[in-house]
């Protein structure tokens, strides 16, 4: 086949085609991206504007990653009444995955209680996939006057195998609260 | 018959996409625990169907016929991820819900079926309609399933609480098989009904018609 004839050939229309197709597509894209492009900071503050139902100011806590093979912390953050917003992913159970951001509370540099639990996702068969705030959670630890150690984990009274992830993914935020009020990560959870 | 009218009941009930074709099975499975996200993913499908369709007819002389899927594989990829970042935008609430089954619309075979066996044959406002109509007879058939295992699942509406009762399995795709398969039945045994009594009713016309000649 000479030059001549592959520019006349149905391939190059076919090449030329889909090359155009794609570079419309792609600079639209570009453009709408520059206009409803979504930053992690946005993502952050709707996350948490969500948790709290409010505007708080946050920043980020002192750690350097913490994990267990139960669960694996993503983001720590210390809000401006001192308490921790956590999200862990915790895992278990049916063998899914839980990834909720988890609310401790402290006061004088202890744990007093995990006021909010909200799900972000859950993957696979954790059958849990609609807990929104601990007060709708049967829980038989965590409330005021609670004593942080390895063994008073965060546990459901009822639905235990099903809910062994996000049991494990607030232990998780617990332990790395913990640590960070002990100066050290405590590995137990 | 109207030809419009035609493609809009084809669309809705006679060819509905979920419960006479089965496709779409994917997103419908996933998505069923919530009557919320069923209207949305509907809702999503409708737009990004009704414009694929546009588009595809528009083009439809253009692209040549040996890279036709491609062709369409990109511009539905290209108005899907305009839909997500749309979505996380302006409903990031509606974003989240949806999770992975909004990229997943690309390979939606309702989307990719109409593209192929109408749009690339048909002019656009013939496209549009058909779009419109398809999805919105998988909408429909989305959130009445949605509503059901909802209901069941979880003993809300759309998010409000009805009752405490409920019945796990609902929630889960295991259940939603389940309402699928009996809605199916169902749909399939009202729209035969309705076949049967005109089948029934052009007889008696030819009948009627054949004794008066007769006479």
């Amino acid at each position: 086949m000479t030059v001549k004839q592959f520019f006349k050939s149905t391939s190059f229309k076919c090449i030329i085609s889909l090359l155009c197709i794609l570079l419309v597509c792609g600079v639209f894209l570009t453009i709408a991206y520059g206009f409803l492009e979504v930053t992690d900071e946005e993502r952050l503050n709707r996350a948490i504007s969500k948790i709290y139902g409010e505007k708080v100011s946050v920043e980020k806590a002192p750690y350097e990653g913490y994990e267990n093979d139960k669960a694996f912390i993503l983001e720590a953050y210390k809000d401006d009444k001192g308490d921790y917003l956590v999200k862990s992913k915790g895992t278990g159970g049916f063998n899914g995955t839980v990834t909720c951001w988890v609310l401790v509370d402290v006061e004088e540099s202890k744990i007093v209680k995990v006021s909010r639990v909200t799900i972000e996702t859950s993957d696979g068969e954790t059958f849990l996939g609609d807990i929104d705030y601990l007060d709708k959670f049967p829980l038989t630890q965590y409330k005021d006057g609670f004593e942080y150690t390895a063994d008073n984990g965060f546990k459901t009274s009822g639905a235990t195998k099903s809910s062994t992830a996000i049991n494990n993914a607030v232990n998780g935020a617990v332990g790395l609260v913990n640590g960070i009020l002990n100066g050290g990560f405590n590995e137990q959870v | 018959m109207n030809k419009y009218k035609k493609i809009t009941l084809d669309g809705l009930i006679f060819q509905n996409p979920t419960l006479m074709l089965v496709l779409g099975t994917c997103p419908t499975l996933g998505l069923m625990n919530s009557a919320m996200s069923a209207l949305g993913m509907g809702l999503t499908v409708v737009v990004i169907l009704t414009l694929s369709n546009i588009i595809i007819s528009l083009l439809r002389k253009v692209i040549p016929n040996e890279v036709r899927i491609p062709c369409y594989i990109v511009i539905i990829a290209t108005l899907v991820t305009f839909a997500r970042m749309f979505l996380e935008y302006y409903l990031p609430d509606l974003h989240d819900s949806l999770g992975g089954f909004l990229a997943l619309i690309v390979v939606n075979c309702i989307i990719l079926g109409r593209a192929e066996a109408f749009a690339n044959k048909h002019n656009p406002a013939e496209a549009a309609v058909d779009g419109i109509a398809n999805g919105l007879g998988f909408t429909f058939a989305l959130t009445v399933m949605g509503i059901i295992c909802e209901v069941l699942g979880k003993g809300s509406l759309f998010g409000l609480h009805l009752w405490n009762f409920k019945i796990g399995m609902f929630a889960s795709p295991a259940g939603a098989f389940i309402v699928y398969g009996i809605s199916i039945a169902v749909f399939v045994y009202i729209i035969d009904g309705f076949e049967r009594a005109r089948r029934v009713k052009a007889n008696k016309l030819a009948r009627g018609n054949l004794l008066k000649e007769e006479a």
